[in-house]
């Protein structure tokens, strides 16, 4: 189609809606122009936006280059499971194709919706990273179009540089325009789950040890709400792939069916005001009750992504929107890093809706987020300038105990901060350097934690 | 085994209504200009449904090539029924600053398909049976300030399907007139107000069905047809004055 129709303005984003730019937008429609496109454009590439932050907002003066009709499969080996895509397929579309084909994705966040190629940038980790990582354990192959307009393949064997830097580099080096993932075999469309509750954050920590390693998915629920002696109480969700053998007979007949739950939207805005402080330790006070330690079958959408069942739940949090903070602290013997930010964020209130908390091991790319010991994530509506001083104060707890932000949530973290988050930054960005001097590619994220002044 | 041919099948309706097809068992055949563009599409349907689906490089502005392409196309496939999805437009104001972008519009959105039509129909006579379905638009119904132009050849459009119609209606043959509201694809990506817009997989699934249920005259949702019959009774002295 001939288009030199000026590209719209739009209001652009994060999942959390606290960061917006307008900036124009551009929807190219296949891969092959991108390849030969080596005009000077400055640009910022964007997935789903699912991250929370700013992570895929562009940089104010940069065209923003939304990758969702770049949507296609390119091929899938349903015999080894070798899946081949294009970056803005969701991971939702690619599981609705391969589950009824008898295989999963071997590591998901939290949500479907999020595009594959976001997947690479953010190096997501999902409920069994403590046992098999993130995801760029599982990346077989990246295609990168540099901002030259040159495809360079690259894998952990061929041009490491170039997939250590672009996993997990969110979007700086290039295009990702070809994924080809390993997935791991699925028997069944369900999930043997069992829970145990914790009264006290000793006590979850011990569940931990006792049943972390026996299941390949684990995560724990906190109520951040509760202090004193009921601080960390929450709820340990271990899970494992159910075989045939487990199913009822009435589903043993169509053992990959899944239930996909329909969709219901919130279609407006809460006004904000209705999630407070006080709503929120209701809630959750209640849930912890209402908890009782079961186990049973449940379908894999269900427990992968509860949340995608809400279509747009981010509007709950109101126009104001809301924080992710997500931390990763690091094992050391005789630190008690979990327990200092706890005391920390239940005496100051930060309390949030969702927390979650997890084991992890080690991530290995060039900028990595997941530290082995444990990784605890939490949702924060935000209210006023006392939640971001709080946040700062956090952070400087965070890093006496060696520990880092998740960037893919962050929309706050200053400069400073992160640099002492993250010593690999400068190896990292050098790099990035080499792919992208003329920094033609940027984002908002890039611009606000100044990751181009070393 | 019976085949329907999607004309235009890269465009954003045409491949989620080829997907609608393939699901409900159907066997397609892709026809579109770019044969990158359409062994990308079928690599993507080959991953995602296990099996091959053949394609037909074929260019609506080919005037002269259609018989021959109809020719090639019944020779080797069943064809049981085809969608025409073939389809530009650029905005109203570039068609009228240039002449050439009005004449490539009326081209791809009228003289195209008519001329392919045409060409199909000893076909589908002597077949007596099948569809003849294709997209044209709620802007046909009314020449509207904001786009008339793109409505003129998707009204052109639908006067042909409708005397086409009357001139098989002694016949089995379905003819499909397929009236699109907004649908967001990537030819509506940049427009800012999409009124009631849908998904494609929407307009696939109200489509597919239209044909199944032998449907003459389609709006896609169903409302349209009810805002469109509204929009038709302005009388025109104030219908020249509103902004549509």
């Amino acid at each position: 189609m001939t288009s030199s129709t000026p590209l719209k303005n739009t209001m652009i984003q994060g999942w959390g809606r606290y960061n917006g730019i307008v900036a124009p937008v551009s929807y190219p429609n296949s891969i092959n122009s991108e390849r030969k496109n080596s005009n000077s454009q400055l640009k910022t590439y964007r997935g789903r936006g699912r991250s929370y932050g700013d992570a895929s907002l562009p940089a104010a003066g940069h065209t923003c280059i939304n990758t969702q009709y770049l949507d296609k499969f390119i091929s899938f080996d349903r015999k080894t499971g070798q899946l081949t895509a294009e970056p803005g397929v969701t991971l939702e579309k690619i599981l609705q194709v391969i589950i009824p084909a008898g295989w999963f994705l071997p590591v998901t966040p939290g949500t479907m919706q999020a595009s594959l190629g976001g997947a690479v940038a953010s190096n997501v980790h999902g409920k069994n990273h403590h046992q098999v990582g993130s995801i760029e354990n599982f990346i077989r192959e990246l295609e990168v179009i540099l901002p030259d307009g040159t495809p360079k393949t690259c894998s952990r064997e061929t041009f490491p540089e170039l997939f250590n830097t672009t996993v997990g580099g969110y979007g700086l080096t290039g295009l990702i325009s070809r994924v080809s993932i390993q997935l791991q075999p699925l028997e069944t469309g369900y999930i043997n789950e069992t829970r145990f509750t914790a009264s006290s954050l000793e006590k979850l920590l011990q569940l931990f040890d006792e049943y972390d390693k026996h299941y390949p998915y684990s995560v724990a629920w906190m109520d951040t709400s509760a202090g004193g002696s009921s601080m960390g109480r929450g709820m340990l969700i271990c899970g494992r792939h159910a075989a045939l053998t487990e199913l009822p007979p009435e589903t043993s007949n169509t053992p990959l069916a899944t239930s996909w739950p329909r969709r219901w939207n919130v279609p407006v805005n809460f006004p904000s005001g209705v999630l407070n402080y006080h709503t929120l330790k209701l809630m959750n006070t209640a849930f912890f009750h209402k908890q009782k330690s079961e186990n049973g079958l449940i379908p894999l959408v269900p427990f992968f992504y509860p949340l995608d069942a809400i279509g747009n739940w981010n509007r709950v949090y109101g126009k104001r929107g809301f924080l992710q903070y997500q931390m990763s602290l690091p094992d050391k013997s005789g630190d008690n890093g979990l327990e200092a930010c706890l005391e920390f964020i239940t005496s100051n209130k930060l309390g949030s809706f969702v927390t979650v908390l997890k084991r992890c091991g080690d991530d290995t790319i060039a900028l990595p987020f997941c530290k082995k010991g444990f990784t605890l994530a939490m949702d924060i509506p935000y209210w006023n300038i006392e939640t971001l001083k709080k946040l700062d104060a956090l952070d400087e707890l965070v890093i006496k105990h060696s520990g880092r932000v998740y960037l893919t949530k962050d929309a706050r973290l200053s400069p400073e901060a992160f640099r002492a988050m993250y010593p690999e930054y400068q190896e990292w960005i050098s790099q990035v350097h080499q792919f992208n001097p003329e920094r033609i590619i940027s984002s908002s994220l890039a611009e606000r934690l100044k990751l181009w002044k070393l | 085994m019976e085949t329907v041919a999607v004309f235009g099948s890269t465009s954003g309706i045409a491949q989620a209504v080829v997907e609608e097809f393939l699901r409900r068992g159907r066997k397609v055949i892709l026809c579109a200009r770019d044969p990158a563009a359409l062994e990308r599409q079928a690599g993507d349907l080959k991953a995602r449904f296990g099996f091959d689906v053949p394609v037909f490089v074929w260019d609506a502005l080919d005037f002269s090539g259609h018989s021959d392409s109809i020719r090639k196309l019944t020779g080797q496939y069943e064809i049981s029924g085809i969608f025409i999805a073939a389809g530009i437009m650029p905005s109203q104001e570039e068609c009228e600053k240039d002449w050439e972008t009005a004449r490539l519009l009326m081209d791809t959105n009228l003289t195209g398909p008519v001329l392919l039509i045409n060409a199909f129909i000893p076909y589908f006579s002597a077949r007596n049976g099948g569809f003849i379905s294709c997209i044209s638009s709620v802007a046909g119904d009314r020449g509207r300030r904001s786009n008339f132009i793109y409505g003129a050849s998707k009204g052109g459009l639908s006067v042909y399907l409708e005397g086409l119609r009357s001139s098989l209606a002694s016949g089995r043959v379905l003819v499909q007139d397929v009236r699109c509201g907004p649908v967001r694809t990537a030819m509506t990506a940049q427009m800012d107000k999409l009124p009631l817009a849908v998904l494609p997989e929407q307009a696939a699934r109200v489509i597919v069905k239209g044909i199944e249920r032998k449907k003459e005259l389609l709006y896609v949702p169903f409302f349209w047809r009810y805002i469109m019959a509204v929009i038709k009774m302005i009388p025109i002295k104030i219908f020249k004055k509103i902004n549509l």
